[in-house]
């Protein structure tokens, strides 16, 4: 898990003030992007170690993990690049 | 999970992504499920229409073929009895999905738990389960 940021609060707060929204095209993206790959994350990791059997994750899925991982890194940089602020 | 003759419950899962399927189908056999799957519309009817699933979990979203909520219908009309549980990122279609006939709604991204969770609920659904 993360480590808050120092300011994360005044973020939110600012956020809240503010009022301000992600436009809905990003959200779409936002959320078909990181929830699949991260639903994909969560399926290979639980499906070893949730449950009676636990197992010790193969190789080839830790693999899978980090395709999916760089998935996310490559989405994000493409939508910093059109996106970003600055 | 096992009917009352000792017959596994048959669990269609129908998501486009190739790993999702994979390891949801390993989650649910090793929980004595009978899982299929299909990554596209056409596959699941077909596969719905031979093997009648008692349960269909299915991801809304689903690329180079129909939405999953035409694909509950057009399943609906093949397998009446089957619960069908629809999952997505977009709470928004929860409602929509309630009306054509979903028993559920899994909203990603999820932890097994949760979706053993809500598939088991559908199990229990099924009249013939066995206790």
């Amino acid at each position: 898990m993360a480590n808050p940021l120092s300011n994360e609060k005044e973020i939110y707060e600012k956020i809240a003030k503010e009022k301000l929204k992600i436009p809905s095209a990003i959200w779409e993206l936002l959320e078909h992007h990181l929830g699949n790959d991260l639903y994909a994350i969560s399926m290979i990791v639980g499906s070893h170690i949730v449950g009676d059997e636990k197992e010790a994750i193969p190789l080839e899925d830790g693999e899978k993990i980090i395709k999916h991982v760089g998935a996310i890194k490559a989405f994000l940089n493409k939508l910093s690049n059109v996106a970003r602020e600055g | 999970m096992a009917l009352k003759n000792n017959r596994k419950l048959k669990l269609l899962i129908i998501d486009d992504e190739q790993d999702i399927c994979r390891f949801e189908k390993y989650i649910f056999e090793k929980n004595n499920f009978k899982v299929y799957t299909a990554q596209t519309g056409t596959e699941a009817l077909r596969v719905a229409k031979k093997v009648q699933p008692d349960i269909a979990l299915i991801d809304i979203h689903l690329r180079k073929s129909a939405s999953g909520l035409e694909i509950l219908e057009r399943l609906l009309k093949i397998a009446s009895n089957c619960k069908c549980i629809m999952a997505s990122w977009d709470r928004e279609k929860a409602s929509e999905a309630k009306k054509k006939g979903a028993v559920g709604f899994l909203i990603k991204p999820t932890e097994v738990k949760d979706l053993v969770g809500i598939v088991k609920k559908a199990a229990k659904m099924t009249v013939k389960i066995k206790r």
